[in-house]
């Protein structure tokens, strides 16, 4: 006859501390390590607050004479919005670089071992994304009201400006992060920049549609891009499409862009929730 | 009974190491698409980009339509040494790859000559300089942009060489000094501000204030400018020694600043 063991038993369960942490945590906890890593290495954020900068003074610079093709015979406020919304494709675009780093140093393995959701990952890199476009997109924004830029548009026109900047700055991040999702590494940097520089430089970034030629004005006019730009200078030049009343922020100028954004945010969202497919085997 | 053995360690000139390094040098960039693409995609990408964006505004100006038929023709000289001088930076960053991977203390410790690691990688891209420019010419040529005499291709395919040379240097100079790929890497901004601050993408006449100073005081303006009028306008002696003697300058300086930074490290090393 076997003894009952049972009230001999020792309590093998042991409190390893592993109480799920709320989403809200991780992603604050992920967004700080991120920006820690801004003071860490300065040199991957600063080239997305000095190229702005600079393409804003190369090409008024360049293009001032110009300037009653843009609108309201300053080159400055044509191109200021631009630089602004590229930094802030810069920005997120550094999410992904970051991420294809954690990749390679096996952080994102410790990532993936946390009792926490696959999708406060996507979370917190959104996070970052956006305080990144926020900072990148007031410090250019500074430089470019101290530097001469008006805005006509008012407190309208720098809202429409940064709801611009952000939104990009989150597309460019999930189109970063769903490449790195499944390259897993940073040989993919290049195609993250490329594709946001072409998507960026292919709309009316330089010029507005009226002053191309040829194929450009043809993809230019499909580009979402060229809404969401139109969007952002909502406040700074008067809209092409609109004119002579049409200077100030409109409605008719503000609703293509939004639904730009929100398409290009739907479509690099999912591509990014599918690569994340490729994290676990 | 004692044998001698005659080992044949006959020591190959200076000019035959210098050829062999700079094979290896070509060959190191040839073996990896993914780092030659960027140099050859986006001169092209900008070429086709910026002439579509800005051939309507600036042929509508009398002066520029004087010289130029399209934005295109206008675009091809800057458009070569856009390929270049961005191409070029990978001789900095192959140097600096030599130096982590252990390759340049191998090569230190052969009986190669000192100045022939040098020669061997700046041959390497002032050929990959003089490539670039017969195929970017060649390219834009086949989309209508005008050459109007061989002699100013010529003069184009020994200034990039140069050029190739010249910046590459300086690249070569910071990979010596550094070591590093990622600070070889890091300095590409400034080859891209260098360019910007030129006359390459925007005609000088049409700029204002001090940008139009500084384009003025850019180098790269002078060699430029010099390139598109023997473009344009034809085969002029004066041109051809700007543009020649200011990319041999810049190559004169840099390979000096690379001689003076492998000196350097060679003392650190023995």
């Amino acid at each position: 006859m076997s003894p009952d063991l049972g009230t001999f038993a020792p309590d093998t369960r042991v409190d390893l501390g592993t109480d799920r942490t709320g989403a809200g945590a991780v992603v604050r906890a992920m967004a700080v390590r991120n920006l820690r890593g801004i003071r860490r290495q300065p040199a991957t954020f600063i080239p997305t607050l000095i190229m702005p900068i600079f393409f804003v003074v190369a090409f008024s610079g360049a293009f001032g004479f110009a300037g009653r093709l843009f609108g309201n015979g300053n080159a400055l406020s044509w191109y200021a919005p631009m630089a602004i919304i590229q930094g802030a494709s810069f920005a997120g675009m550094t999410i992904g670089l970051s991420t294809a780093r954690d990749f390679e140093t096996g952080f994102m393995d410790r990532y993936l071992l946390a009792p926490m959701s696959r999708y406060t990952l996507l979370g917190g890199a959104l996070a970052v994304a956006l305080i990144r476009g926020f900072v990148t997109t007031t410090c250019v924004l500074l430089v470019a009201l101290v530097g001469g830029v008006a805005v006509p548009g008012g407190g309208l026109g720098i809202v429409a400006l940064y709801v611009s900047a952000l939104g990009v700055s989150v597309i460019a991040a999930l189109w970063g992060l769903g490449l790195v999702y499944r390259v897993q590494n940073s040989n993919v940097g290049p195609v993250i920049q490329v594709g946001i520089f072409m998507a960026i430089f292919l709309s009316t970034a330089q010029v507005p549609i009226a002053a191309m030629t040829g194929w450009l004005a043809s993809v230019a006019r499909v580009n979402p891009l060229t809404n969401i730009l139109r969007m952002g200078r909502a406040g700074f030049v008067p809209d092409q499409l609109l004119p002579p009343e049409g200077f100030g922020v409109t409605w008719a100028e503000m609703w293509p862009g939004m639904v730009a954004l929100a398409a290009l945010t739907v479509a690099t969202g999912v591509f990014a929730l599918r690569g994340m497919r490729h994290l676990t085997p | 009974m004692t044998a001698t053995v005659t080992v044949g360690v006959a020591r190959p000139s200076i000019v035959r190491q210098s050829a062999q390094l700079s094979r290896r040098a070509v060959f190191a960039v040839l073996r990896q698409p993914q780092v030659l693409v960027p140099s050859l995609f986006f001169p092209l990408f900008f070429a086709a980009l910026n002439t579509a964006a800005f051939d309507r505004i600036t042929t509508a100006q009398p002066d520029f339509a004087a010289q130029f038929d399209s934005f295109l023709d206008f675009l091809l000289p800057a458009t070569v040494l856009q390929g270049v001088l961005f191409g070029s930076t990978q001789a900095g960053t192959e140097m600096a790859n030599d130096i982590e991977n252990g390759f340049f203390d191998r090569l230190l410790a052969s009986p190669v000559s000192r100045t022939s690691i040098l020669v061997g990688r700046l041959a390497g891209g002032a050929s990959l300089g003089a490539a670039q420019a017969l195929f970017f010419t060649g390219i834009l040529a086949l989309f209508g942009a005008t050459v109007e005499n061989i002699g100013a291709v010529l003069v184009l395919v020994v200034t990039s060489a140069l050029l190739g040379m010249g910046i590459g240097g300086l690249g070569v100079t910071l990979g010596i000094r550094t070591g590093s790929t990622e600070a070889v890497q890091g300095s590409f901004p400034l080859i891209f501000v260098l360019l910007f601050t030129s006359s390459a993408f925007f005609p000088r006449e049409l700029m204002t204030g001090w940008y139009r100073t500084l384009a003025t005081y850019n180098p790269i303006s002078w060699v430029l400018e010099s390139l598109r009028d023997l473009q344009t306008i034809g085969f002029d002696v004066t041109d051809a020694a700007v543009a020649v003697g200011t990319s041999a300058a810049i190559a004169a300086a840099s390979i000096a600043l690379a001689l003076r930074a492998l000196r350097r490290r060679l003392r650190v090393a023995t």
